[in-house]
């Protein structure tokens, strides 16, 4: 490994570390929410499998996507919880809103947590729907880390 | 008391201002804009006693806002209310003319020890 590689990977590894750190204190803080860390898979293709996504890029010292899905009926509760709407008055917009806010704050606490200099974060972008495939041009493979709470599956998808 | 917040995510001032009630403070009135330009204007009519601001916002952003209302010649205390612990862009802030920050996620603890010195 050259000193290059070297810096590359104590980056990623400072990120994962605190993209899952804060994946847990996002939905503990904000939305009262008790998740657990069930571990990562490799996957092939950047695949968004939930209704209710927001995505991030990461740009500078290392470039990468990170992407946080949600089925649609626990982004409306997610959402709920964190702004006190009652799920039946949240509308597209909010759900839409609510799900990049989310991403904007586990992505800037991961960038916090790693402590690393230079890194730029896009600003987050909401994909509802289903089975969405983003493309994305980096040299990463993508990693899907997987959270539970209660019996709902919390994916975050990372290229990075 | 009245307290504005400016976000352009409807969520974020929801978020904001569901944490103000919770954290205790007394305030008659929260108001609302969606960026810097909209915050300008509400303050020069409803003269709010403390602003919290976004930093990413279209038209304006919070640190143009932070500049625009204090070359305006408007005191009131802004907090800047930002995802990203960034050191420097906090201390480009406060030399604008911010008087706190408040990095997010936050609870209502924190809202009310950094804001507690605000409220009479
Ligand atoms: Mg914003």
């Amino acid at each position: 490994m050259t000193e290059h590689e070297q810096m590359q990977e104590q980056i990623r590894a400072g990120l994962l570390e605190g993209l899952i750190q804060t994946v847990i204190q996002v939905f503990e803080t904000m939305a009262w929410s008790r998740i657990t860390y069930q571990g990562e898979q490799p996957r092939k293709h950047f695949v968004l499998a939930s209704q209710t996504c927001g995505l991030i890029g990461i740009r500078g010292a290392r470039d990468g996507l990170v992407g946080v899905a949600l089925d649609r009926h626990l982004g409306l509760e997610i959402v709920s919880r964190i702004t006190g709407l009652p799920v039946p008055n949240i509308e597209l917009e909010d759900l839409a809103d609510g799900i990049a806010e989310l991403a904007n704050m586990i992505c800037g606490g991961m960038k916090a947590k790693a402590g690393i200099h230079g890194l730029d974060l896009t600003p987050p972008l909401a994909v509802i729907g289903q089975d969405a495939t983003v493309h994305w041009k980096t040299a990463h493979p993508v990693r899907e880390l997987t959270f539970m709470l209660d019996r709902d599956i919390i994916r975050v998808l990372v290229s990075i | 008391m009245r307290v504005l917040i400016v976000d352009d995510s409807s969520v974020m001032r929801k978020i904001v201002s569901r944490g103000l009630r919770q954290a205790g403070f007394k305030i008659d009135e929260i108001l609302e804009a969606g960026d810097g330009q909209k915050g300008l204007a509400t303050q020069a009519q409803k003269k709010c006693d403390l602003i919290l601001s976004d930093w990413n916002m279209p038209n304006m952003d919070g640190l143009t806002f932070v500049k625009e209302l204090r070359k305006s010649g408007d005191k009131t205390p802004i907090v800047m209310v930002t995802t990203e612990g960034g050191e420097g862009k906090v201390a480009e802030a406060v030399q604008s003319g911010a008087n706190g920050h408040i990095k997010k996620p936050f609870t209502p603890d924190t809202l009310r020890s950094t804001l507690g010195q605000f409220f009479k």
